[in-house]
């Protein structure tokens, strides 16, 4: 049975997704109906898959503004850590501290920069770092460990999620 | 939750996007993407919109409170559309493995959601705005005022628990305070 194009009004043979005249889209049974997805499945359509994807970049990108956070905190303990120096320390102590810190607040804030480009990397190597840096303070101070805990799950937390939406998208991206 | 919808239009790329554009942005929505301007010559086909009501997940009494982005991209007269729901900020993106608050919300973030399909239809589709707006305005309604309904149900219910947590704090002052042990 012929369809008719609702463009051009010529008939068309049933099955055919544009019209052989006009060339424009006839009607498929494709997607006829609203179709809902929910959870955690992918959308159907490129259009579906499209807004997934800068929705899962967006949250992707809070890593940026956690590894600044990250950032701004060792720059806060940079100054505490100068503070709480023993009023005898040398110089070289001095220096080799700050050198440390402010090597650790550069690294983060060249990773929040990092991330509001490519999201899913930086947020993988700065919970890395964050991680190394507190295991090997942790193992070297051990009185260290419990203080600002909250604190510190919450940066994992939160990065742990943005590398989850990052490794989504991607995931979402490679299906085309 | 996430809606995909496809449907045919007489109208060509650049009258669809604006009818849809001036329609959305008509209803508080704010145009997030669009090649409106695009210098490749592929003319205006796509068109992404946002619309943020309430801030806070906790301020998110009802379906319709949660932002809501819809996109949609012309391709030879056929009308391919998506619209998400999500709640504030940033999470159930239609991937996330956070449930809806419950089978209500759920139940009224789907018809709001079909809602905005039929009516994205009936303004770019059949070019008749004004009954797309009172398809949607009419699934607002109804969402609203089943979610009214369900907290003045509930509503009982809570002020009885509150009383007998009340009464149960002041037993337990009038026990501690007569104890022996003090």
């Amino acid at each position: 049975m012929p369809m008719a194009c609702p463009h051009c009004r010529a008939d068309n043979a049933t099955g055919l997704d544009f019209c052989q005249t006009c060339g424009k889209a006839l009607p498929s049974a494709f997607l006829s109906t609203p179709s809902i997805t929910t959870g955690t499945l992918f959308a159907t359509t490129p259009v579906g898959r499209k807004l997934q994807g800068y929705e899962l970049h967006s949250k992707a990108k809070q890593a940026a503004v956690i590894l600044g956070v990250i950032a701004f905190l060792t720059l806060i303990g940079t100054f505490v850590d100068m503070s709480q120096l023993p009023p005898g320390a040398s110089s070289t102590t001095r220096n080799v501290v700050m050198m440390i810190d402010f090597g650790i607040l550069a690294c983060f804030v060249g990773l929040s920069a990092w991330a509001t480009k490519q999201p899913l990397p930086a947020a993988i190597v700065g919970l890395v770092l964050y991680l190394g840096i507190h295991i090997l303070i942790g193992v070297l101070n051990p009185e260290t460990i419990p203080k600002g805990i909250i604190l510190k799950i919450f940066i994992v937390i939160a990065l742990a999620k943005a590398i989850q939406a990052g490794s989504a998208r991607q995931k979402l991206e490679s299906m085309g | 939750m996430l809606v995909e919808y496809s449907f045919i239009t007489t109208l060509e790329a650049i009258d669809a996007m604006r009818l849809a554009s001036e329609f959305l942005t008509g209803r508080g929505f704010l145009v997030e993407r669009s090649n409106a301007f695009a210098l490749d010559g592929g003319g205006w086909n796509a068109l992404e919109v946002r619309l943020e009501k309430r801030k806070g997940k906790a301020r998110t009494k009802t379906a319709v409170d949660l932002k809501q982005v819809v996109r949609l991209e012309w391709d030879r007269g056929r009308i391919s559309m998506a619209a998400l729901s999500l709640l504030a900020p940033g999470i159930n993106t239609g991937l996330s493995t956070r449930p809806s608050r419950d089978k209500t919300f759920e139940a009224d973030q789907r018809q709001l959601l079909l809602a905005i399909a039929r009516a994205m239809e009936l303004v770019v589709g059949g070019q008749r705005p004004d009954q797309g707006a009172a398809e949607w305005d009419r699934a607002e309604q109804e969402v609203t005022a089943q979610a009214a309904t369900k907290r003045r149900r509930n509503q009982p219910l809570i002020i009885f628990v509150v009383i007998l947590a009340v009464i149960a704090i002041i037993v337990a002052i009038i026990g501690i305070a007569t104890s022996p042990r003090y």
